[in-house]
């Protein structure tokens, strides 16, 4: 990938923190009067990477992986300990009105709407700040409300709205201006499976019709598997994947799952003799065996055992990803 | 030009919003008046029953007294109006990690910090200094020209604009240290440093309070000129520069300490 494409540039960011560790008790208060003990937490640890225009990357982490500071940074919030920044060709930390006007970072635990107004008084100010010409604003508005199907709450006071409602509104004010680079910070949180689906349909709709760049946190597989074709993933601050989605199978897979439907009944010995056996009920069977032997084993099955299907899976991403952080936890 | 007009639509922007927001819960509003209105009240009168006692303080008569706290009402209505709000809002968003949203906005962060808030409940008290003023000018038998009141203006407004940035660099403390509760009560509690003539300090005091940190000239300078007794130009000059001085370092300091600003854990 050569720079000149990439809309976000990231060398080697770091961005450390310094946090006081009290001792329990009355009597570590007291102590951290005159005594503290301060500790460097590490968030984000040499991370690099470069995302072209129109992307969607999924940032995948733990809690405290370094996901949330990593956007803050790229948003121009936090100041980096070291490492080189670049969004549409800007330092985010020079806060330049013409970068703001370009980007949107929206969190969903956090709101920018006017809570005790109708959503719309947030929407005229956002008009105002970010000097949207009329006719822009109404045709974005238009097609955002649309979108969203939101025409009917534009008129009720904010703290009157359900998550949902409130979560649709803090989108058309955040893109509003047709933001070029979209952070999103979890922006389903919270919400049940119906509107996290109208949420990742808007996402998926806005990134094609504006071409925008966008970087997407969730705790939702579901979210990344829907909308990002590429993803990073973060342990610890530091990276630890970035490719496609589909590679994270191919590197950190080490089973496939083996979907048999037996004939007749046979031993949990004699169906161990061909890999792990994850769920045993009668006449159905799962078993995981390892990546590189699943066909022989499938064929070895289908000859040996009295089977009336066979079915070969790759694990669900969810599972390879939860496997790579126990692992990574355990060592 | 374009800029500016940009910025003073956003200022009247936001003061219809607050005026929405007012208007949504207009019995808190009427109440809040009326506590205005009557601290107000209650200033004058234990203010009164002072100069009453003593006719004369540090060379100013009882009329020329009232007109003082005329003035200190005006600038102090106008601190509790824009100041109070903006910079409890301010101290509470660095803490809360809610400062976000203020970095984010592709306009000037320390324009918007000082303006996204206000208060209305201080209309009565500030409509109550400037009757008192005119009626403290009328009591004076005085008639100070448009250029007088020019130049008066121009003297609160750099009063305010100290003020601001004295408390502004106050609260920006709250990038450095994990939380401070109070910071926002230092200010309003040496008001009363300003609420005398500038003469009654000597000494120490003095120097403290007229050179150090000025805050003894805030009403005192603005006063002068109506009466048409202004005791020193110089003070003047040196009070209007030491304010412009204090603004550059409010930001100054304000854009070291936001390298500081860490949000909230998530």
């Amino acid at each position: 990938m050569s720079n000149s494409q990439a809309v976000i540039s990231v060398k080697n960011l770091k961005k450390y923190f310094k946090v006081y560790k009290k001792e329990p008790g009355l009597w570590g208060s007291v102590k951290s009067l005159w005594d503290r003990t301060y500790e460097e937490v590490k968030a984000v640890d040499d991370i690099s990477f470069e995302i072209e225009q129109g992307e969607i990357v999924g940032f995948i982490g733990q809690n405290g992986a370094g996901k949330t500071t990593t956007l803050k940074t790229l948003s121009g919030l936090l100041y980096p300990t070291a490492g080189e920044i670049s969004v549409l060709g800007f330092n985010p930390w020079d806060r330049k009105s013409k970068f703001q006007k370009q980007f949107a970072l929206v969190m969903g635990q956090k709101n920018q709407l006017w809570w005790d107004l109708p959503a719309m008084e947030t929407f005229l100010l956002n008009k105002a700040i970010y000097e949207i010409p009329d006719a822009q604003f109404k045709k974005t508005f238009d097609t955002l409300v649309q979108l969203l199907a939101v025409s009917d709450i534009l008129k009720v006071q904010v703290r009157k709205l359900s998550l949902g409602q409130r979560m649709k509104c803090e989108l058309i004010a955040a893109l509003l201006h047709n933001p070029k680079v979209l952070f999103l910070d979890e922006p389903t949180i919270g919400l049940d499976v119906v509107m996290q689906k109208i949420l990742r349909d808007f996402i998926k709709a806005y990134n094609q019709e504006f071409n925008a760049t966008i970087i997407l946190t969730s705790h939702y597989m579901g979210d990344v598997k829907e909308l990002c074709q590429r993803a990073i993933i973060i342990d610890h601050g530091h990276k630890i994947f970035d490719g496609q989605l589909d590679d994270i199978i191919e590197r950190y897979a080490r089973t496939k799952k083996l979907s048999l439907v037996l004939s007749k009944k046979v031993t949990l010995k004699e169906l161990s003799k061909y890999g792990e056996v994850k769920d045993y009920s009668f006449p159905a069977v799962t078993l995981l065996v390892p990546r590189h032997q699943a066909t022989k084993a499938a064929g070895k099955i289908l000859n040996e055992l009295p089977v009336q299907d066979v079915n070969i899976e790759e694990p669900p991403i969810e599972a390879i990803i939860r496997e790579v952080f126990e692992t990574k936890a355990a060592k | 030009m374009k800029k500016l007009i940009k910025y003073w639509q956003i200022f009247w922007h936001m003061r219809r919003l607050h005026a929405m927001r007012m208007l949504e819960y207009r019995a808190d509003f009427i109440f809040w008046l009326l506590i205005s209105f009557m601290w107000t009240i209650f200033n004058f009168f234990f203010f009164a029953a002072i100069v009453n006692v003593t006719g004369v303080i540090a060379g100013w008569s009882t009329a020329e007294m009232y007109l003082l706290m005329a003035v200190f009402t005006i600038l102090d209505s106008f601190i509790w109006s824009f100041f109070y709000n903006n910079m409890l809002q301010y101290t509470n968003d660095v803490f809360n990690g809610e400062f976000n949203k203020v970095l984010l906005k592709p306009i000037d962060s320390q324009f918007w910090l000082m303006t996204q808030n206000n208060n209305y409940a201080n209309l009565l008290r500030f409509a109550t200094g400037v009757g008192m003023l005119f009626w403290a000018l009328r009591e004076l038998e005085l008639q100070p020209s448009i250029l007088d009141f020019g130049l008066f203006l121009l003297l609160l407004s750099f009063s305010a604009l100290f003020i601001y940035a004295v408390w502004f660099i106050i609260s920006t403390l709250s990038f450095w240290v994990d939380k401070l509760d109070n910071i926002n009560e230092i200010v309003p509690n040496v008001r009363r440093s300003f609420q005398v003539p500038h003469q009654v300090y000597t000494g120490i005091a003095s120097t403290l309070f007229t050179v150090i940190l000025p805050l003894g000239l805030v009403s005192s300078l603005p006063s002068e000129i109506l009466l048409g007794r202004v005791s020193s130009w110089s003070t003047i000059f040196y009070f209007m520069t030491f304010t412009l001085i204090t603004v550059l370092i409010s930001r100054w300091f304000f854009n070291l300490s936001i390298k500081k600003y860490s949000g909230i854990a998530n």
